[in-house]
């Protein structure tokens, strides 16, 4: 057992006068001379202090719970201190708990006050600060109390109604491990000792701290669906002819209900598609509509896409893409799954949009053609993440238990392209594939033993692909060591509280490239094909 | 003005070897062997009547395991093809007439390295190009220093900026590529002095000091050509130019009527 002095933390310091004693039979305050007395002798108060005082919850010296009996605050008369027992983490991340024992609701504090030279009557007592709005302060008399302690009433019910109001994302966050309640104790006594004792306990303040018994645990399901959208142009040389056209298309099995509806109007030069798709679970529907005009050579496409409730539960089929259950019991329903599945759209509609980002660059050589296919891939696989708070067997602290298991495609892109642009004051092609991949798959339980509270897991994305060049036939191009292209970025995993983060970017194409001239000088030259484009950066949950 | 619409080139696209490729013995384009290497480099200079070859020198392998990318694959490919000179031609849309492929099972024995893959194919009659007759060389002593003088004198012509100098010694090259890519000779003379005044604007323009002992002679064609390179297979003759661009001139050198000639 350590004995070491507490350490006192910077707290507003606890209340110098205890409660009053009660009176004597003589009517008068025992703690207090009467007027005669204070008149005739020195002021003397009878002795009234304890030596030691216990704070514990029931779980304090129980098999597979706490190890603990107690947390223990003593004075030590020939130090002059106040001495404790409290144990801490040996995780040196983990900053030592001094101020407060934590327990999980329901839970009952015993504190217990022990030796000293005996009390005056009513004496010691220890007053009870339940949390804000919580009702009013109690005073116990006497040396051992017993005191029930608990957390927010109805805290889930209430959060829960915050969903429709703050939105899926918001509304899941309010789970991951929320602050605890605080109850403060107070044990006093009036700290009076007999002569030859120079120092007393007098007062103790301690805090409670109260967290939700609730195990919560989301699951995410999402079956692979890729989606493909293609662009490309032919020009001939000599008088421009253009012509454009994309498709796109959309493999897998994580639509549960869909409706597609296309639309084909072709007037001269103008041509407009138009199609229209809803997805949908028993959650609700996404309906996007897609829309890929020319005029006259020019691109007018659009994306659009809407979220919306499902009108009931029947209407649509029982695929679940996220579930979110509470000590075992399914919430899932509380949720607008839309909003979920609507923010994958647009994240997938943020990658598709590289195409535009290439063909802005091929459009400014018209005279090569240019054709363009990007592939991707959004929140393919499963992730089940378990949290909530557990009591630390070793000591007074609570921690944030969490068990994650992920095997998850956060994102998967494919870029083929082909496009003409100058370089080296010629005309060449760029040409070739990249690929890039965030994925995380592990599985992690929370060790309140070693692992801190700041458990976070960074991947960053496999990548792939090759990008050539070359130039009009005649003089060559040759590319010093490769072409630096592809895809960068990371994704980042914080268990407790859970987070997910990542960002993509597409890497600057560049590379050094010879132009070997049959007749003239060679010339050699570092460029830059394209400039590094973000496609996405955020916190995801 | 000579109108030719075509040009015979070579589609290179080579991974995981480093490797030589050749055109009837002359070396056209060198590999690394740790990055993906693709180029399409005309080569009608170096094809000739009758009969002809192309070969690839492997001399590394990069080990097994060490490229997984399917978008990036193994391999070593080698195709001739005929397209117009000027244009891009797609990548993918090349229309080869014939060409080389290596791809060795996995399960194979390792080849004896340096590892030779050749291929030969007849064309119909054509030019005779002057390096076809050119006198065999023998690099000893002597030829090595008369080679070497020659190239210094090529040298003093860029360090002067003297280009109608440097012209004089590259009057086949012009005479017999000019038509082969679009220009008459005096066009492309005349291409030549622009791009250099383009290059050496501002005083911009400097030249690698020759030094003997990093110039490799690489002899080609059975001794009727040499290639110096330096010793990591750079042209021996660039520098800087303006805009902070790197110029060079590979020559190949021939002994014609016993007078060295850049003929290439
Ligand atoms: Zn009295
Ligand atoms: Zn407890
Ligand atoms: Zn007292």
């Amino acid at each position: 057992m350590t004995q070491r002095p507490a350490q006192r933390p910077a707290r507003p310091s606890p209340r110098k006068t205890p409660p009053p004693a009660l009176k004597s039979k003589a009517g008068q305050p025992a703690n207090k001379p009467c007027a005669t007395c204070q008149k005739q002798q020195p002021r003397k108060v009878p002795p009234c202090d304890f030596d030691k005082l216990e704070f514990s919850c029931k779980h304090c010296g129980v098999a597979d719970k706490r190890e603990i009996k107690s947390v223990a605050f003593w004075l030590d008369m020939g130090r002059g201190k106040i001495m404790t027992n409290q144990v801490h983490s040996p995780n040196k991340r983990n900053p030592a708990v001094t101020d407060r024992f934590e327990v999980i609701e329901p839970d009952t504090i015993t504190v217990k006050a022990s030796g000293g030279p005996g009390y005056s009557p009513g004496h010691p007592a220890l007053t009870v600060q339940p949390p804000a709005g919580r009702g009013e302060v109690k005073v116990l008399r006497g040396p051992t109390h017993a005191v029930a302690v608990s957390y927010e009433p109805n805290w889930f019910k209430n959060r829960l109604a915050n969903i429709t109001r703050i939105g899926f994302f918001a509304g899941l966050r309010q789970f991951f491990f929320p602050p605890p309640a605080m109850w403060v104790f107070t044990m006093a006594a009036c700290g009076a000792r007999p002569a030859p004792q120079p120092k007393a306990f007098y007062s103790w303040k301690h805090k409670v701290a109260v967290y939700p018994p609730d195990i919560f645990k989301i699951g995410l399901q999402i079956p692979s669906v890729r989606k493909r959208e293609r662009a490309d142009s032919r020009y001939s040389e000599g008088k421009v002819q253009g012509s454009s056209s994309s498709s796109s298309d959309t493999r897998g099995l994580a639509r549960t209900s869909q409706s597609t509806k296309e639309e084909m109007r072709t007037t001269g030069n103008t041509e407009l598609y138009r199609r229209t798709e809803s997805v949908g679970n028993r959650h609700g529907t996404v309906t996007q509509t897609q829309q890929l005009g020319t005029i006259r050579g020019r691109d007018y496409s659009s994306d659009k896409y809407e979220g919306s409730d499902a009108p009931d539960g029947r209407a649509l089929s029982t695929a679940k893409s996220f579930t979110f259950t509470r000590n075992g019991a399914d919430w899932t329903q509380s949720f607008k799954a839309a909003e979920f599945i609507e923010f994958l759209l647009t994240l997938r509609k943020q990658i598709l949009g590289l195409i535009e980002f290439f063909k802005a660059i091929a459009n400014r050589m018209p005279k090569i053609g240019w054709t363009f296919s990007v592939e991707v891939e959004v929140f393919a696989g499963s992730l089940e993440y378990e949290w909530g708070y557990k009591e630390w067997p070793k000591n007074h602290t609570v921690y944030r238990y969490y068990k994650v298991e992920v095997a998850l495609t956060l994102v998967s892109a494919k870029a083929e392209i082909a496009f003409g642009l100058e370089l080296l004051s010629a005309k060449a092609q760029v040409y070739g594939a990249v690929t890039g991949e965030l994925k995380l798959t592990f599985t992690r339980e929370a060790n309140p033993d070693r692992t801190g509270p700041a458990a976070t897991v960074t991947v960053p994305p496999a990548v792939g692909g090759e990008i050539g060049v070359r130039g009009a036939l005649g003089d060559w191009v040759e590319v010093v060591g490769k072409i630096n292209a592809g895809f960068e970025g990371a994704a980042v995993m914080e268990l407790a509280p859970f987070a997910l983060k990542a960002n993509l970017d597409l890497s600057a194409g560049k590379g050094t490239f010879t132009a070997k001239s049959k007749l003239f000088f060679s010339v050699t030259k570092s460029a830059t094909l394209w400039e590094k484009r973000p496609i996405w950066s955020r916190t995801i949950l | 003005m000579t109108i030719v619409s075509t040009v015979d080139y070579l589609n290179v696209s080579i991974h995981g070897y480093a490797c030589e490729v050749f055109v009837n013995r002359a070396p056209i384009l060198r590999t690394p062997v740790d990055a993906p290497y693709t180029a399409i480099p005309s080569v009608s200079e170096w094809l000739v009547s009758g009969d002809n070859e192309i070969a690839v020198r492997v001399d590394a392998i990069a080990p097994p395991g060490a490229i997984v990318d399917p978008l990036s694959p193994r391999r070593l490919i080698v195709q001739r093809c005929v397209g117009p000179l000027g244009e891009i031609v797609p990548a993918g849309e090349d229309v080869p007439i014939d060409g080389l492929t290596w791809a060795p099972l996995p399960d194979d024995p390792p080849p004896t390295l340096p590892l030779r893959i050749a291929y030969e194919f007849r064309l119909p009659r054509g030019p005779t190009w002057a390096w076809q007759t050119a006198t065999p060389m023998k690099l000893d002593a002597a030829t090595t220093a008369e080679l070497l003088m020659f190239l210094d004198a090529l040298h003093a012509d860029l360090s002067l900026g003297d280009i109608p100098g440097l012209l004089s010694r590259l009057r086949i090259k012009f005479a017999e590529l000019a038509p082969l890519y679009g220009m008459t000779p005096a066009a492309a003379r005349a291409g030549l002095q622009e791009q250099f005044t383009e290059l050496a604007k501002d005083n911009a323009w400097t030249v690698e000091p020759l030094r003997p002992d990093d110039i490799v002679l690489h002899l080609c064609c059975d001794g009727r050509v040499v290639e110096p390179r330096t010793r990591d297979d750079q042209p021996v003759l660039r520098g800087q130019a303006a805009d902070g661009n790197a110029w060079s001139l590979p020559v190949f050198i021939s002994r014609i009527d016993g007078m060295f000639e850049v003929v290439r």
